[in-house]
């Protein structure tokens, strides 16, 4: 599938995320989520296209940024369709990628009640 | 003139008003009416009562290191809540220290300025004689928030004291904080590449720090408490520590207890909070928070799994009535319980770091 879109986070969103919710503060997932990586996720389903995301260049990545952007999406639309219409680029770290991978394959930390 | 007929708005506004009279009427209301009365009366006469009371001299223990002498630093402190609760006021007296350390300034500073340790009191202190010691707490920039006229002063030393007044997660914090480490530490304070593997952990852990104050704070209100953090650049170990610390509940008293069997052992001292300690690391352990309760659970990890970093030495939790090293994987009952939660790390420059 042909890249036809590219978000970096450090200089379309920030360089500094913040926490989970849009109530925690300042560059949170859910923000993220909300005005950037769903609207252009919804795009590349309809187009049929992929999206790379660029990690570098960002202070550190918070596990409830990561689950409350990331987390979410996977959950609400399967890890296979996120995972066929995302694509992530980080020259700074290997492991940064994989923390992102795990987080859409397992998005849950304990099933729902 | 206005005509008072039914449907008219006078009559509107004489209905609003005469059920208004109704509902003054009622025990209810007067009960309530009352108890609010009461209570702004109570705290009047509180805050009367601690003008006009002394200040207790308050003697610090010698070595006053929270996190090497937690215990007595700890009775000091629920000592001092005490004579606040008793409606005086306290005088710390920390000249005589042999031993002070950034975590126990971060510690004193948080509680001076919580209104759930001083209530309606007054505190004021001195500084340590040992001039080392003198230095260090004066370049804390603790006076800045105590109060000009102690004698109190901030000096320019680079170190970083933050209160959060929104008490929220704020990134710019962490980014700052890591700025002042990086600096002091490695020289540098942009996130290079090759500081990846400094700047990354640190920055999440300063992250999930705020994110779990936030949500662990209080029982029922979300992100009410306060949080402070202090980031003191060491001279003679030319180490960065960082003291982040919550006056809320504790993570253990903010723990969801699911099973009633659970609550019962809990409450019945059968099973202590140290019990707790592995769940609570792994992300076993529920905050009260409901929403996306499938998904939480990833921060502590995230702290513990950065804690075994090179670049970080001493990482230490206390909560509650526990205290964990996280760098040693050790964890000890406390004899004196911490309303709250405090975390502290130093950040390092390993030997293997060219």
């Amino acid at each position: 599938m042909e890249i036809n879109k590219k978000i970096v986070i450090a200089k379309d969103f920030s360089d500094s995320p913040g926490a989970r919710y849009v109530e925690d503060g300042e560059y949170s997932g859910e923000e993220f989520l909300n005005k950037i990586l769903e609207p252009a996720f919804k795009e590349a389903i309809s187009g049929d296209y992929k999206i790379l995301i660029d990690l570098d260049g960002v202070w550190g990545y918070p596990s409830s940024f990561i689950s409350g952007s990331f987390g979410k999406l996977s959950l609400e639309n399967g890890s296979d369709v996120v995972l066929r219409h995302i694509e992530f680029k980080s020259d700074d770290s290997e492991t940064r990628l994989g923390e992102f991978i795990k987080e859409i394959k397992n998005p849950r930390t304990r099933e729902k009640k | 003139m206005k005509k008072f007929v039914k449907g008219s708005i006078a009559w509107t506004y004489f209905l609003i008003r005469k059920r208004y009279q109704e509902k003054r009427h009622k025990a209810r209301w007067k009960d309530r009416k009352s108890n609010k009365r009461g209570i702004k009366r109570q705290y009047i006469r509180d805050v009367e009562i601690h003008k006009a009371a002394p200040f207790i001299l308050h003697k610090a223990p010698n070595n006053f290191s929270f996190i090497d002498n937690t215990n007595e630093v700890l009775k000091y402190f629920n000592e001092a809540k005490e004579i606040f609760r008793r409606k005086e006021n306290v005088n710390f007296d920390i000249s005589d220290v042999s031993n002070l350390t950034p975590d126990t300034v971060a510690l004193l500073v948080s509680s001076v300025n919580s209104n759930k340790f001083v209530r309606t009191g007054s505190s004021k202190g001195n500084a340590p004689k040992k001039e080392s010691l003198r230095k260090l707490f004066t370049e804390s920039g603790f006076g800045e928030y105590i109060s000009k006229s102690n004698g109190f002063k901030k000096s320019q030393s680079g170190n970083l004291l933050h209160k959060e007044v929104a008490q929220k997660v704020v990134p710019t914090i962490a980014k700052e904080a890591c700025i002042v480490g990086l600096n002091y530490v490695f020289g540098q304070s942009s996130p290079s590449p090759k500081l990846y593997e400094v700047y990354s952990p640190l920055y999440e852990t300063l992250l999930e720090s705020m994110a779990n104050t936030h949500n662990h704070a209080d029982l029922n209100k979300q992100g009410e408490c306060r949080w402070w953090l202090y980031v003191y650049n060491d001279p003679v170990s030319k180490t960065t520590s960082f003291s982040f610390i919550d006056l809320g509940v504790g993570i253990f008293r903010s723990v969801y207890t699911k099973k009633y069997i659970e609550k019962i052992l809990k409450a019945s001292g059968l099973k202590k909070n140290i019990d707790l300690v592995d769940d609570l690391l792994a992300g076993k352990i529920n905050s009260r928070i409901e929403k996306d309760r499938e998904l939480r659970g990833k921060g502590i990890p995230q702290i513990v799994h950065h804690s075994k970093s090179p670049y970080f030495k001493s990482f230490y939790i206390i909560t509650n009535d526990v205290k964990i090293n996280l760098t040693k994987n050790e964890r000890e009952s406390l004899e004196f319980s911490f309303d709250g939660t405090f975390l502290h790390w130093e950040l390092i420059k390993p030997q293997i770091w060219k």
